[in-house]
């Protein structure tokens, strides 16, 4: 019997988040995509911790969402995360260039969506900062403070 | 026999949409970090998110999908903003530090912050922020529609 009171069986849902630095990846236009290398949780083991793909496990209705915080920032002038199916759907994402991102470091990106899947797609987050120096580092932190994160949950 | 997969309502669920009924000024820009006093909810399920304390407490174990904004006011010059969903397990921040941030006293600026967050029972969240960068001077704004904290139990 169905005891509870919210969305249910089964409970496919994930937190992903970067524990290790990345370095100075992106900052001149190059494409980096987020290798997520830890899970809070991860409810159908579907996050690949060395690519930071989400093996979705079952078509539905998803809700996804993810935040990067970029460091390194020094005067570049576009910032464009999004969340992506290869060769299928990229989602706009978070995008931000008023001429000079950050002169002074830090930045949060967020984005959310609720999308359609596909079991067997797999989805990333990817992105890049350009206009100025290859400077531009992912930040990470530990489970006690996440600082670039990715999570989401099977609505139906 | 568990056997759907979609929403079960037959008994309620913690679910809440908190805000800040009007501005708050002064709130930080010295690098002071501010609950946010978000003191009336649009809806308020379980009754488990307290108008007084700001704060939620979960009846249950699980994940709960937050969903929050906050908007700052007066913003002149400051230089940093954290805005930070705060649990009793972790802390999930979002970090700006452009350079000026803004530059005028009616300048308005917004964050959001999202998270799929793990909680215990007994265990509560809130929010929390801090600009610094100059003086004690950015307003929180308030209504609906601007600062809010909405939060539903997933599972």
């Amino acid at each position: 019997m169905a005891t509870n009171n919210a969305i249910n069986n089964p409970k496919i849902m994930f937190f992903a988040y970067l524990n290790a630095s990345t370095g100075a990846v992106t900052g001149d236009a190059t494409v980096y995509s987020i290798a997520y290398d830890r899970v809070l949780y991860d409810s159908t083991a579907s996050m690949n911790l060395a690519t930071g793909a989400y093996l979705v496990p079952k078509t539905g209705k998803y809700f996804l969402t993810f935040t990067t915080l970029l460091g390194g920032l020094a005067a570049h002038t576009s910032a464009n995360y999004y969340m992506s199916v290869a060769g299928v759907l990229d989602w706009n994402g978070a995008l931000i260039n008023p001429g000079v991102v950050d002169q002074a470091g830090l930045l949060s990106l967020t984005d959310a969506a609720i999308v359609n899947l596909t079991a067997g797609q797999s989805v990333i987050v990817t992105g890049n900062v350009a206009g100025g120096a290859k400077s531009v580092t992912i930040q990470s932190g530990g489970a006690a403070s996440p600082q670039s994160w990715f999570c989401g949950f099977l609505i139906d | 026999m568990a056997t759907n997969n979609a929403v079960n309502f037959k008994k309620p669920f913690p679910s809440f949409y908190a805000y800040a009924s009007a501005d708050v000024a002064n709130v930080t820009g010295d690098g002071t970090v501010v609950t946010l006093p978000l003191n009336s909810t649009l809806h308020n399920v379980t009754t488990s998110y307290s108008t007084a304390t700001y704060t939620f407490t979960a009846d249950r174990t699980g994940k709960f999908l937050v969903a929050s904004q906050l908007f700052l006011g007066e913003l002149v010059g400051h230089s940093s903003v954290d805005f930070t969903i705060v649990t009793t397990a972790r802390n999930y921040a979002v970090t700006a530090n452009l350079t000026p941030m803004a530059s005028g006293a009616t300048t308005v600026c917004g964050f959001q912050n999202i998270a799929l967050v793990d909680m215990t029972a007994g265990d509560t969240l809130y929010l929390t922020a801090a600009c610094g960068g100059g003086g004690k001077t950015v307003d929180l704004i308030g209504l609906k529609y601007y600062s809010y904290l909405s939060c539903s139990y997933i599972g």
